[in-house]
């Protein structure tokens, strides 16, 4: 199984000319395999913007092309161009409201996005991870990428969870002010919950048909991953 | 089906009036012909009641929504709004009522009114961005104004916005757009987020068939 083609590398935006959405991964750290996902939406006369939540209180949109990420590739959602440019549209608005608004958080509900941008956050959440941010924010515009109730828990999942505390306690060591000891507390207290990753959430977009079903997900999740290992 | 007319009038066909799309006369609120008027009535029946006042208005050989009409639309059932475009000059009328009173409203200084016509100029205002062929640019616009709308609380005015949306001639980027802004209050917003979706459906499913009517529309109706 090689390189997937629907896994297009981020120099291709400038090759499409109309309105559209897509998830944009990219490689952080290969040793570590951790990927990390985005939104790239482009509306009609815009640029492609990648838009993601870097961490937390830190939502980022920026182009493309020049992204502070390593070799971002993406996959197009499976969008009419109408329905796309509206979805684009709720890209720039979350991001001209959300900047610094956004927690980080690991368990997912179902939260969303509100037409003002703002994030509205489901039963049990404190926030959102990367891969939950894109899937929130899809859901603000109507698209239900995965079907969340076949997704189970993996236990290769809690070492994730436990590095991404650990990484929020130095985190708060170094900057005091930017995040709190209870926040922190609170997502400790989530570790063991379901975890819906980057390479499902991307590979989900290339399905014919949403919601994705975990199986599906998760096999076309697998090939991303590995074409994107690959490739750094 | 249609409402119990005038019996004089009986048998007249009747088809909705669409808004030229390049008009600037959809709504001239500072004219002192517009009026408002209530009136409850589906879109079948209000397809009727538009013909039967541009009857009125070619009988007369006058724009002006005379005593005859406003009696006339007086005796129609009331409770819901419905935006009319009529008259030989392109005048219009744009029908509502208090929902707290059974009556039809004439005076511009009532609630309702003032919604309405916020609401017009809101529609004019999209319908305008839309014409100049940057949709990107359009969606912005309106979503900075239904913002504020929300933040004020104005719901009435974002279900008035829908309404006018769904019985006028918009791009069907412009209406999927409008759907999708609107979608976090599709159940308060109620009937107006339903229509304004059977419509974007029925455009839908003219230009590009069914099937792509139904994907266009997945998860916003």
């Amino acid at each position: 199984m090689g390189h997937p083609e629907w896994l297009r590398p981020a120099n291709e935006v400038d090759k499409i000319d109309f309105p559209f959405v897509a998830v944009g991964i990219a490689a952080t750290n290969v040793d570590q395999k951790q990927l990390h996902v985005g939104l790239v939406h482009k509306g009609s006369q815009c640029s492609a913007e990648l838009l993601h939540l870097a961490w937390h209180h830190c939502l980022r949109n920026e182009s493309v092309l020049a992204a502070s990420l390593p070799r971002i590739h993406w996959v197009g959602l499976r969008l009419l161009p109408e329905r796309a440019e509206a979805l684009a549209a709720l890209c720039r608005r979350i991001a001209k409201r959300n900047a610094q608004e956004i927690a980080y958080g690991l368990v997912y509900t179902g939260g969303t996005f509100a037409a003002d941008g703002t994030v509205r956050l489901g039963d049990e959440e404190i926030g959102l991870t990367c891969a939950t941010f894109v899937l929130a924010a899809l859901k603000g515009g109507g698209v239900e990428l995965l079907q969340l109730e076949t997704w189970g828990k993996d236990c290769e999942d809690l070492n994730w969870q436990e590095q991404i505390v650990g990484q929020l306690q130095r985190y708060q060591e170094r900057y005091p002010s930017r995040i709190s000891e209870q926040h922190i507390a609170n997502v400790k207290q989530q570790i063991g919950c379901t975890r819906y990753k980057p390479d499902q959430v991307t590979g989900a977009c290339s399905a014919d048909n949403y919601p994705v079903d975990y199986a599906t997900a998760n096999c076309l999740g697998t090939r991303v991953k590995k074409a994107l290992l690959a490739v750094v | 089906m249609a409402p119990s007319l005038d019996p004089s009038h009986e048998g007249e066909c009747a088809e909705i009036l669409p808004m030229q799309p390049n008009s600037t006369q959809w709504l001239p609120s500072t004219d002192p012909d517009t009026t408002t008027l209530g009136q409850h009535l589906g879109r079948e029946q209000a397809a009727t009641v538009i013909a039967r006042i541009r009857l009125y208005q070619k009988d007369s050989r006058d724009d002006r929504p005379d005593g005859r009409l406003r009696a006339f639309l007086r005796r129609r059932p009331t409770s819901d709004i419905v935006i009319c475009d009529v008259g030989v000059k392109g005048h219009s009328l744009a029908g509502h009522v208090d929902e707290q009173s059974p009556t039809a409203r004439t005076s511009p200084e009532t609630t309702g009114d003032k919604a309405l016509r916020e609401a017009l100029d809101l529609f004019n205002e999209v319908r305008g961005e839309f014409a100049k062929d940057m949709p990107a640019s359009a969606l912005d616009v309106l979503y900075d104004r239904v913002d504020r709308l929300q933040l004020l609380g104005e719901l009435d005015v974002i279900r008035l916005l829908l309404r006018a949306a769904a019985q006028n001639t918009l791009p069907l980027v412009a209406l999927v757009g409008i759907l999708t802004i609107t979608l976090p209050w599709r159940r308060e917003l109620g009937a107006a987020h339903h229509e304004l979706a059977c419509r974007a459906f029925d455009v839908a499913a003219t230009e590009r068939g069914k099937d792509e009517a139904v994907r266009l529309l997945d998860g916003l109706r």
